[in-house]
């Protein structure tokens, strides 16, 4: 599965790790289905550790069902999940553990409106790592100051704006120290000016090395930032490649139809 | 034709003869006009029209209410009628069936106004409290997952908020109450059936917390955790099934053979049955490959819960005499009311509290201190258990200290009108010792007052809550909970699904997104249609004058008839329960704001 994924020229250092390391997330045969609805066909998928995949295709081609099947926010029905060398099943331990790695970032933000940015951020951390409400707080102010909004930490959701609010979940993520982020369409639901700002957000965090896996119809941040773009139609991995081979030289009709519609 | 033009041609003669007149007007004003200009510029300004407006609204309404005023105090005047506060204070001439031992008949009318109050109060807040327990339980059987709970509570509220509350207290109070049993035949609780299940509830319900701890300690996989569950429901419905039939027809109902052998093998043919249904429906759904499979742990957890329950019971394992208990009935439900049992405080109580008050200050200061090493260290204690333990234990430690000193070894006994003193154990033998005298030398600090009536079956101890009281509650508590669940349903359907997505995405365990996520934002939805609820409650127990309890609005018709106080009644009625309102509301506000969200 890992063949098309071809490391950009900076960073040959971290492409001897990656055959060193095991995939950290490996999905084999998943299927799932929405009552009648066949939303994912024969997913597999090998994502290697500190690699950044973009997913994108049309609508209702179950791309977010995709992502959401891997902290387990779907149940897939058949196939196998692996995250971090531990299966997603019913086994409630595994799921906990699973989530408590992986960050997840939403489309409509979804921050807590009752608790301020920082108390957005500390929440997990506190409550579920169980660190001292010192330290939560100063890795909370690390981390807003990482996104570049230090100054809002007292301000609750309903005060901040989109793109603000989404650095803040962006925050929130990261400050349980995940291994993984799962990015779901981050900037469909903001103005074209605040979409720049959080791009820059994931573009840094991808640059510092996060195993990230996004969602996004943005191809400009696709083509500058992933290592491996998978195209999703009707539940299927139609076809994936590096972003130069995907946007120059993509071989299948259906990506090409795409890809002729959006740029 | 000619009538359909009729109204146009009458509006072209108003117009007409009104011409002349503003022409004149006009004339009239026109040498003003220099003074005038200013003062139209003024009333122009939107500011002062504001105001004006309002001040012309105001006078336009005081006049009316002074015309009102004063006319109606005319009327009344010329028929002798003059409000005044003065008959409070006259004798009310009527007996109230639910009354504190101050007031009767020769009692001041004012008594009878606070007898009402106190009546009204005392409904009202027991009402708000089981109505709002109800609500929420209902609530969240709307939301279950479970078909038949769900479906059943969706039934009860749509039966109870669509029918008229006051056709549900006539029922409640001439169907229900009229047909309980005559006092001599009243229903006592805890009678034998109930005693011999309730205790054994709270033995499944021990072992139920004991499996529960167990997988949520272990982390038990679901499938696992289903054939648990499934199989502890078989076995205590089985053992019930079992433990009743032996009870009442003394065998087992289901019996085949005859003797124990007989009644095992039936089991073992029940269980080989259920048995093969989860093989076979476990196949059915690996075919099917749709649904996560857990039919047969489902399956699985049955049939070896009703094999256990029903080998433990056929070898008599289940020994069920030993959960008999024959207890002294502690309520009687008859025609004439409920009547619950006292628990009073005795001569000893204060000293017994003053530990419980030492209990609850540890604990005030086990719940500070270990919410401060949280803080600090992260590491999560067992605060709310902790902080109970100190109560009880202080109470517990309390109640031996307070015991260990003995009982006066005598007591004064009156007899045929003498003072005797006669030593404790004999005259407690006797039984002629009477309530006070019974607190003034118990051991005890709480003593369990149970309801005992004379010969002519009425009570001398106990709660005594008139079928009237019972109904109104009963009527106001299940109509209003209907409503409240309503309002649960809504306000945690209203918390948007991303809130819980991004909880579980961050590893919350599902208590944690409760608590945390789903509670606070729902209370923020429920708490002001359910302070409206609160107030409908309140003011829907004036419906008591239709079945006869003594409340407010009630007293107040019976004095207004005897004193002819019309205006006097109702502006008392009305002041006490725009008052009872008004607290409520407030009370509701400052919980609100609590739970305001802050947006810009």
């Amino acid at each position: 599965m890992l063949e098309g994924i071809s490391a950009k020229a900076d960073s040959a250092v971290e492409d001897t790790l990656r055959e060193d390391t095991e995939p950290i997330i490996i999905c084999r045969e998943v299927n799932k289905w929405f009552g009648d609805f066949h939303v994912l066909r024969d997913v597999s998928v090998e994502v290697a550790p500190r690699e950044v995949v973009v997913v994108i295709g049309p609508s209702g081609s179950g791309k977010s069902t995709f992502i959401r099947c891997i902290n387990r926010l779907e149940e897939h029905q058949e196939g196998q999940i692996i995250v971090d060398g531990m299966e997603l099943g019913h086994d409630i331990r595994n799921i906990s553990a699973i989530r408590q790695e992986i960050g997840m970032v939403f489309q409509q933000f979804n921050l807590f409106p009752h608790l301020t940015a920082l108390q957005n951020i500390t929440l997990a951390p506190s409550i579920v790592r169980h660190r001292p409400r010192a330290e939560a707080k100063e890795i909370a102010m690390q981390l807003l100051e990482r996104v570049g909004i230090p100054e809002q930490a007292n301000k609750y959701s309903g005060q901040l704006s989109g793109g603000q609010q989404q650095r803040v979940a962006i925050a929130r993520a990261l400050a349980m120290e995940p291994k993984i982020m799962l990015f779901d369409e981050p900037t469909s639901a903001l103005d074209p000016e605040m979409i720049k700002e959080v791009l820059d957000v994931m573009k840094e965090l991808a640059r510092s090395g996060m195993t990230m896996l996004v969602v996004t119809h943005e191809m400009g941040f696709a083509r500058e930032v992933a290592d491996r773009v998978l195209f999703f139609d009707h539940g299927r991995i139609v076809e994936q490649g590096t972003p130069e081979y995907f946007f120059e030289q993509a071989q299948h009709p259906r990506t090409k139809l795409f890809l002729s519609q959006i740029l | 034709m000619i009538q359909r033009e009729a109204p146009f041609r009458i509006r072209q003669g108003i117009a007409a003869l009104l011409r002349p007149l503003s022409a004149f007007l006009a004339g009239v004003l026109r040498p003003f006009l220099p003074i005038l200009r200013p003062l139209i510029s003024v009333l122009a300004d939107e500011r002062v029209r504001r105001i004006l407006g309002q001040l012309i609204f105001a006078a336009i309404l005081i006049f009316f209410f002074w015309l009102i005023g004063t006319t109606a105090a005319n009327e009344l005047e010329q028929k002798g009628l003059v409000p005044t506060f003065r008959f409070l204070n006259l004798r009310s001439g009527f007996e109230i069936s639910e009354s504190p031992g101050w007031y009767s008949g020769d009692s001041s009318y004012g008594r009878a106004f606070v007898v009402g109050m106190i009546n009204t109060v005392r409904v009202v807040v027991l009402g708000l409290v089981l109505a709002s327990v109800l609500g929420l339980f209902v609530g969240v059987f709307l939301l279950s997952s479970n078909w038949l709970i769900r479906s059943i509570a969706r039934g009860y509220v749509e039966l109870l908020r669509n029918t008229p509350l006051l056709v549900q207290i006539f029922v409640w109070y001439f169907v229900v109450m009229f047909s309980l049993p005559r006092i001599q035949d009243a229903i006592t609780l805890p009678n034998e059936g109930i005693t011999f299940i309730s205790l054994r509830i709270v033995l499944w319900l021990v072992l139920w917390l004991v499996l529960g701890r167990y997988w949520r300690a272990w982390g038990v996989s679901v499938e696992r955790r289903v054939a648990l569950q499934y199989g502890f429901t078989a076995l205590v419905v089985v053992s019930e099934l079992a433990a009743y039939g032996h009870h009442e027809i003394d065998g087992w109902p289901w019996a085949w053979g005859a003797g124990l052998s007989g009644e095992f093998w039936g089991y073992l043919f029940v269980s080989a049955v259920l048995l093969a249904l989860v093989w076979g429906v476990y196949n059915v759904e690996t075919v099917r490959q749709r649904m996560a499979p857990l039919w047969r742990p489902r399956l699985l957890g049955i049939a070896l819960g009703q094999l256990l329950a029903g080998t433990l019971f056929s070898f008599g394992w289940l020994p069920m005499a030993a959960f008999r208990l024959e207890l002294q009935p502690a309520v009687y439900i008859s025609i004439r009311g409920f009547v619950f049992p006292e628990i009073l405080p005795t001569a000893r109580f204060a000293s017994w509290f003053a530990f419980v008050a030492l209990g609850i200050l540890l604990a005030g200061f086990i719940w500070v201190w270990l919410g401060r090493r949280t803080e600090d260290t992260g590491q999560p204690y067992p605060r709310g258990s902790l902080c109970i333990a100190a109560v009880v234990g202080l109470a517990i430690i309390g109640w031996v200290v307070v015991g260990m000193a003995d009982a006066p070894s005598h007591v004064v006994v009156e007899s045929q009108g003498e003072a005797e003193i006669m030593p404790l154990v004999e005259a407690k033998a006797e039984g002629t010792l009477g309530t006070e005298a019974l607190l003034l030398t118990s051991t005890r600090p709480l003593m369990l007052q149970l309801p005992t009536q004379n010969r002519f079956g009425r009570f001398l101890t106990g709660v005594e809550f008139t079928p009237e009281f019972m109904a109104l509650l009963l009527g106001l508590v299940i109509y209003t909970s209907s409503f409240i669940a309503e309002i649960v349903r809504a306000g945690i359907q209203a918390v948007p699904r991303g809130q819980i997505e991004a909880g579980r995405a961050l590893g919350l365990s599902q208590t944690q997104l409760l608590t945390r996520i789903i509670f606070p934002q729902a209370l923020r939805v429920i708490i002001p249609p359910l302070g409206n609820q609160y107030l409908n409650l309140s003011k829907n127990s004036s419906l008591a004058i239709t079945i006869g309890y003594a409340d407010t609005f009630n007293i107040t018709t019976t004095i207004m008839n005897q004193s002819g106080q019309t205006v006097t009644g109702f502006f008392i009625v009305m002041v006490f329960y725009l008052s009872l309102s008004l607290l409520i509301s407030a009370i509701m506000n400052a919980i609100n704001s609590r739970f305001r969200l802050v947006t810009r």
